[in-house]
Order: structure tokens, then C-alpha cells, then sequence
């Protein structure tokens, strides 16, 4: 995987709640960046394959434990945007 | 193969073949040197796996007493690290070793470590030829219970354990356990891969049951929680398996792979957010057990002077 063009937080959200909307079955809109991923019920298997996805996009190997390290949409654009 | 003589109160033979018996030259692309598989102990941030694993090791040697031991017993032994490790670094005259794994068996064999000894049977069936100093099982206690057991079958079993190793143990002797454990978390909290895929026939500990099972047998001396030593061990075993993958998927196929790869990044999660946790015990035989229990049979091989059998009203 390379990193061709930096993805951006705002871009890395609106993935995040398309995925996580696909996942479950409901529409992006409904998927909350400040709502805690427990509340959407996610167990960990779906963690570990968003997690794997959201690699892809963003062009980096991920840890399986990123979700719970940072539990919101808007705190794991954050993180993924501040430590390139 | 038969490998069972005694209805174990835990995993089959068979399933725990379903594990451990994949492959060794799999468990050797990912594992490190010393081909030990469970949780290491770090201290440093840089330091590589096998002196983590060697620590380990190390610490159960020191909390088991058996620096210079003249017998002593691993249960659970897997490639048989330890019992490399207890002869020749830790002056022990004698090690047996007890893994339900023939191909384990099989690779202690090939060996011919001095002073090490090799057996296909389970605690249950061991009939030890003289008391031994110490006593060390890392992890094996997690397929001492079945997930269909209900909480009193379960300790009854795990009881049964501790009788059987207070039994097999000279007076004074110590006891150095290292098992995964169920912490904020339950067996229902676990998905059906775990106890179908990975771990059939096995189900984790509780504290309180340990701490039920060896009530007036032992007294725990020593207890750590390292369940973040578990999340980095898995981390680097999968940094590895995936450098590797290519040679894996050769040797096993996808299929197997990507299960391990799912177990060890599910597990690398249970273990950093505290469903699960990595206990290190270290129990003290009591010289005069005042522990009954009618549904705890003595174990094989008792004497009629062991703790096991002697009791007070």
C-alpha cells in the first residue's frame, strides 16, 4: 500500500459513515462522528474488518485495536490525519 | 491415536490436536525461537520476542522454586521450551512434561534434550514415580474446563487439578500457573469462532474459580495480571505471520491462515480492552489441607500421605 495523496479528516469521516451505514444496514446519515462505536453495537469482528478497510483507504497498515483506542469517527479522523 | 484414558474434565485429545497439531513448521514462521506459545513477559519497548518469551520463562522458574530442582513437572509443554530451559539453564536434574499433542511429543523426541522427559497424557493420567519439587503449567489451564460445563462442573474439575498437583507434589513444593482468564467479559461475551475454530472443547477461567478450585490446597502467593504482555505477544506474532504469509499459505493453506490471522487480531483485542486477562499464579502447597470436596475424586497415583487424600472433619 502508498499513501498517494493524503486523505483528509472530513474525507476519512464521511468514509467512515458510508462503511460503517453499509455495515449496518442504515443510511450514513444516521451514523453519528461523535457517537461512541459501542452504541452502534459493533462487535469485533466488524471492528477488525473496518479497521482493514479503512487501511486501505487512508494507504497504511492499522491495528485491530484502533477502534477501540479512538471510539468516535471524529476521534479516529483525528488521529489518522494528525499522526502522518 | 488414543491419548485419553481418563474422562477429562476439559478439551478432548482431539480437540486439542485441532489446535496444536496445524503444523509445526507453521508455528515456526510465526512463533519465535523457542517456539513458546503463550503470553511473554516485556520490559522494554525494543526488546525482541524471544527474550521476552525466555523472561517468561524464567519467572515461572523462580516463582515455582525450581532453580535447581531434581524433578520437576510441566504441564502442558508444548514444544518444550521450559523444559529445554529448567535443565539446561537452571542446573534441573529431571523434567516431565505432559502435552496431549503428538506431534509435540514427537518434535521433544527428536530432540534428545538430557534429563527431559516426553508424555502423551493428560494431568489426569499422570502417575508421577516420585513427588515432585515443582510444578509449572503455562498455558494449559484453558482447556481444563468445557464451555458446556456448568460453573460447578467446572470447578469441580479445575479442583481436581489442584488436588491431583498437590498430590504429585514433595511438602513445601510450589505451583507456577500462567492462564488466560475471562475478565469483564463472560463466555457468552465470546463469538462462536473462538470456541468452534480455535479453541473446541475449551473454556477460560474466572480468578474466583482459581481462587475456588485451590481453597485449602494451595495458597496463591503471587498473582499478576499482564493481559497487555498478551496484546503486544499477539501483535508480534502477527507482524510475523505476516511477513510470512506466503510460506504460511503454502504450508497450510488461506484457509488456515486467515483463521489464525482473525484469532490473533480478536484476541489482541479481548486482551487490550479487558474482556480477557493473562493471570501468572503462584501457589504454595498447604501442608495440611483442610479442603474437601465429595465430587473431587483423588487423583491416580496419590499416596495415602498426600494432601489430596487426607482430610478432616
Amino acid at each position: 500500500m502508498s499513501e498517494k495523496q493524503p486523505r483528509t479528516s472530513a474525507e476519512i469521516e464521511k468514509w467512515l459513515c458510508e462503511t460503517m451505514g453499509d455495515l449496518l444496514d442504515v443510511s450514513p446519515e444516521e451514523i453519528q462522528i461523535t457517537t461512541h462505536f459501542d452504541s452502534y453495537s459493533l462487535d469485533s469482528s466488524s471492528a477488525i474488518s473496518i479497521t482493514e478497510m479503512l487501511g486501505e483507504y487512508v494507504g497504511k497498515s492499522l491495528e485491530p485495536t484502533l477502534l477501540y483506542d479512538y471510539p468516535t469517527i471524529q476521534s479516529l479522523a483525528k488521529h489518522l490525519t494528525e499522526t502522518r | 491415536m488414543n491419548t485419553t484414558k481418563s474422562d477429562l474434565p476439559g478439551a478432548s485429545a482431539q480437540a486439542i490436536q485441532h489446535h496444536y497439531d496445524v503444523g509445526d513448521s507453521f508455528y515456526r514462521l510465526w512463533l519465535d525461537e523457542t517456539r513458546t506459545y503463550s503470553c511473554a513477559l516485556w520490559e522494554s519497548e525494543t526488546e525482541s520476542l524471544e527474550l521476552a518469551q525466555l523472561r517468561k520463562l524464567d519467572y515461572h522458574v523462580t516463582q515455582a522454586r525450581a532453580h535447581g530442582a531434581k524433578r520437576v513437572l510441566d504441564v502442558g509443554c508444548g514444544w518444550g521450551a521450559l523444559m529445554q530451559r529448567l535443565t539446561r539453564e537452571h542446573g534441573v536434574q529431571h523434567v516431565t512434561g505432559l502435552t496431549l499433542s503428538a506431534t509435540q511429543k514427537a518434535y521433544i523426541e527428536r530432540q534428545g534434550w538430557p534429563g527431559v522427559e516426553v508424555r502423551l497424557e493428560s494431568w489426569l493420567d499422570h502417575v508421577h514415580e516420585a513427588p515432585y519439587d515443582a510444578i509449572i503449567s503455562i498455558g494449559a489451564f484453558e482447556h481444563f474446563a468445557r464451555p458446556d460445563q456448568s460453573d460447578a462442573d467446572k470447578v469441580a474439575g479445575y479442583r481436581d487439578f489442584f488436588r491431583h498437583c498437590h498430590g504429585c507434589l514433595k511438602p513445601g513444593g510450589w505451583l507456577s500457573l500462567q492462564t488466560m482468564s475471562y475478565e469483564n467479559s463472560s463466555r457468552e461475551d465470546f463469538s462462536d469462532f473462538f470456541a468452534k475454530e480455535i479453541f473446541p472443547e475449551s473454556d477460560l477461567p474466572r480468578l474466583s474459580e482459581i481462587a475456588q478450585a485451590s481453597d485449602r490446597l494451595f495458597e496463591v502467593v503471587t498473582l499478576r495480571n499482564d493481559r497487555e504482555h498478551y496484546a503486544r505477544t499477539l501483535k508480534a506474532w502477527r507482524q510475523r505471520l505476516t511477513a510470512r504469509r506466503a510460506e504460511a499459505v503454502l504450508e497450510v493453506g488461506e484457509a488456515v491462515v486467515a483463521r489464525y490471522d482473525q484469532y490473533l487480531q480478536l484476541a489482541m483485542i479481548g486482551f487490550h480492552v479487558g474482556t480477557m486477562g493473562l493471570l501468572r499464579v503462584a501457589l504454595r502447597r498447604l501442608p495440611e489441607p483442610r479442603g474437601t470436596s465429595p465430587r473431587a475424586s483423588a487423583p491416580p497415583g496419590e499416596s495415602s500421605s498426600s494432601g489430596g487424600s487426607r482430610t478432616r472433619g
